[in-house]
């Protein structure tokens, strides 16, 4: 079996802070990492790897610092690694990047699965999974937790609106792997080393991939940031236990937390 | 003044051309037992308004011969509603559902295609949107027009909602959006406002090709504390392992884990991988409930990046309270007590 992992390096969100009062955005500490739920969909290629066997080929679209994030999943026990980069690729917008790693894939063919992580962490991108599968002609099972093979079709175990409900779905196929599956293994340290010293990460320019600068022209524009109004601390009420049952209920509802 | 800056002023030539090919704003409903999801409601409410900032009408569709809902449709705001009907539209699949959707929008030209993001839109708008080589904009918590370009203003949520960015698309049709549910507010229904319903039929769609086992009975992988969204923690103001046990059931009704300070851990109501704080997991839920926990820094430290806050303390001077979005002066125990019982009574 040939799996494809599309994975995305972002920013750690742990090393921003949004300053709702004055409206800003703080970058304290610049770490990359892969976005979480990509790095399960890894994992989730890797099992299929351990259980059946299985060529496991990771990609990434991004700017030339992704090797890092190609080179962990290389640790991790990914065999190949292929990063897509070029300036013309910077501020690439999500229908376009869909068509990129398309014909990415389609380039490393035949692929028996394609997995990518079901959301971004940074952007709360929702699409690439299905925007994918509809450009490579591939059935989609999307938010899956835990996949297994079956003879020879893959069972598949998925959240539908937070329920969990089971689908089957023969290769070749696309599967979005949700942020709550099970997360990833630690690499072995000298895998670590082997990554950076014998493996390799081949870099493709749009251009090798058929793409002109005109193509690849953002065509979605940001019209500035709304921040959430400022979280009021310190609101204490006293009362019996029913009626501040209700206050908190009442706060929940206000919230869209119940 | 010339032409050219009098055309340029009102969008272009371009632009004009654009307009004439592509015009309504489509909502795609969803339906559950008695009616219209209230997420479908809203989302046509916002519809409405849009339509007549741009002139326009709204389009519903609804996937079955499901007339009432067609009905229910045109009283919050439709004009026209689709009923897609065909082989293969009986029962939700990603294959047949994309392709008669898309066939309806090729004929159709919208300019504006709304889905509900619940795993319905979120199956089908990402695969529509590459059909058609469209922009769309996820969970969207808000949705405006940008009259000068009619184009779609999408306040999208970044970082998990830490902030939100607000994008458009000048030139690509149609967009497409998928809007958080509940978000919206609720419209008024109109029962005398006038529409027409129309059957459509498709024949010879694409079989579905992942086919749907049933519901999985056993138990997820619990997934990490660190990506729970919502978390009861447990500290010794709880009192016993009453306290602890009417803590856990809130925390399953919330469909949130259980979790404690250093002194639950202590007294034994927790284990090790429930612990909250430095020694224990840094955590950033949307809902936190502290029951009965006094709010050590080493407690704070691992839930600084809460969302929401609630801390239940009999002690009005607790250091947990001027961190907390509603602090509530009471036994933690008798307010779980309170808030599973008004959560079990239907609400």
């Amino acid at each position: 079996m040939r799996i494809a992992v599309a994975v995305k390096q972002i920013l750690d969100p742990e090393g921003i802070t949004v300053n709702r009062r004055r409206e800003r955005i703080f970058i304290n500490r610049e770490e990359r990492i892969i976005n979480p739920a990509d790095k399960c969909a890894l994992e989730a290629a890797l099992r299929l790897k351990d259980a059946h066997g299985a060529e496991v080929i990771a990609l990434s679209l991004g700017r030339p610092s992704a090797d890092d994030a190609l080179r962990e999943a290389l640790a991790l026990g990914a065999d190949q690694a292929v990063l897509i980069s070029d300036k013309a690729l910077a501020g690439i917008d999500a229908p376009t990047a869909a068509v990129v790693l398309a014909r990415a894939i389609e380039r490393l063919a035949p692929c028996d699965l394609v997995l990518v992580g079901q959301t971004a962490a940074d952007t709360g991108g929702d699409q690439t999974a299905g925007r994918l599968a509809e450009l490579l002609g591939l059935p989609q099972v999307l938010h899956a937790v835990t996949l297994s093979l079956d003879g020879e079709r893959l069972k598949v175990v998925r959240l539908w609106d937070g329920r969990p409900i089971m689908v089957a779905v023969a290769p070749p196929a696309l599967i979005a792997v949700s942020p709550l599956a099970p997360p990833a293994r630690y690499p072995h340290g000298a895998r670590i080393l082997n990554a950076y010293r014998q493996m390799g990460v081949s870099v493709w320019t749009a251009g090798d991939l058929g793409f002109t600068a005109e193509e690849l022209r953002p065509n979605i524009e940001s019209r500035g940031q709304v921040f959430p109004p400022e979280r009021e601390l310190g609101n204490v009420i006293e009362g019996a236990p029913e009626q501040m049952a209700g206050e908190i209920l009442a706060l929940l509802r206000q919230r869209r937390l119940i | 003044m010339d032409l050219d800056f009098l055309q340029s002023l009102m969008g272009g030539e371009e632009m004009a051309a654009a307009e004439a090919a592509y015009q309504d704003i489509w909502v795609v409903g969803e339906v559950s037992g008695e009616g219209l999801t209230p997420a479908t409601r809203a989302l046509l409410g916002k519809a409405r308004d849009m339509a007549n900032a741009l002139g326009v009408y709204v389009k519903g569709i609804l996937f079955g011969a499901q007339e009432a809902a067609g009905s229910e449709m045109i009283s919050y705001g439709a004009d026209t509603v689709y009923l897609l009907e065909g082989v293969g539209l009986g029962s939700f699949a990603v294959e047949p559902y994309v392709e008669a959707l898309a066939r309806q929008i090729e004929s159709g030209r919208p300019e504006i295609v709304l889905f509900n993001a619940t795993s319905f839109g979120g199956e089908l708008a990402p695969r529509l949107a590459a059909r058609f080589r469209a922009p769309l904009f996820t969970h969207c918590i808000d949705l405006g027009v940008d009259e000068a370009l009619r184009a779609l203003l999408a306040t999208v949520p970044r970082l998990g909602g830490e902030y939100y960015e607000i994008l458009v698309s000048p030139t690509l049709r149609p967009q497409f959006a998928t809007v958080e549910p509940g978000v919206l507010p609720a419209p008024f229904a109109d029962p005398y406002r006038y529409g027409s319903v129309e059957h459509v039929s498709y024949d010879d769609l694409p079989p579905a090709r992942v086919e749907v086992l049933g519901p999985f009975p056993e138990g997820l992988p619990e997934p990490p504390l660190s990506r729970s969204r919502v978390i009861v923690c447990v500290g010794r103001g709880v009192g016993d392992e009453e306290g602890v046990e009417l803590a856990r059931r809130l925390a399953e009704r919330l469909g949130g884990r259980l979790a404690g300070t250093r002194g639950a851990l202590d007294e034994g109501w927790i284990s090790e991988e429930q612990l909250i704080g430095m020694a224990g997991q840094t955590v950033r839920p949307a809902l936190y409930i502290a029951c009965g926990a006094a709010g050590a820094i080493q407690h704070m430290l691992g839930i600084a990046r809460t969302e929401c806050l609630i801390a239940i303390n009999t002690d009005p001077k607790a250091e947990i309270f001027p961190y907390a979005d509603l602090g509530v002066v009471a036994d933690a125990k008798a307010v779980l007590e309170a808030l599973n019982a008004a959560l079990a009574g239907g609400s």
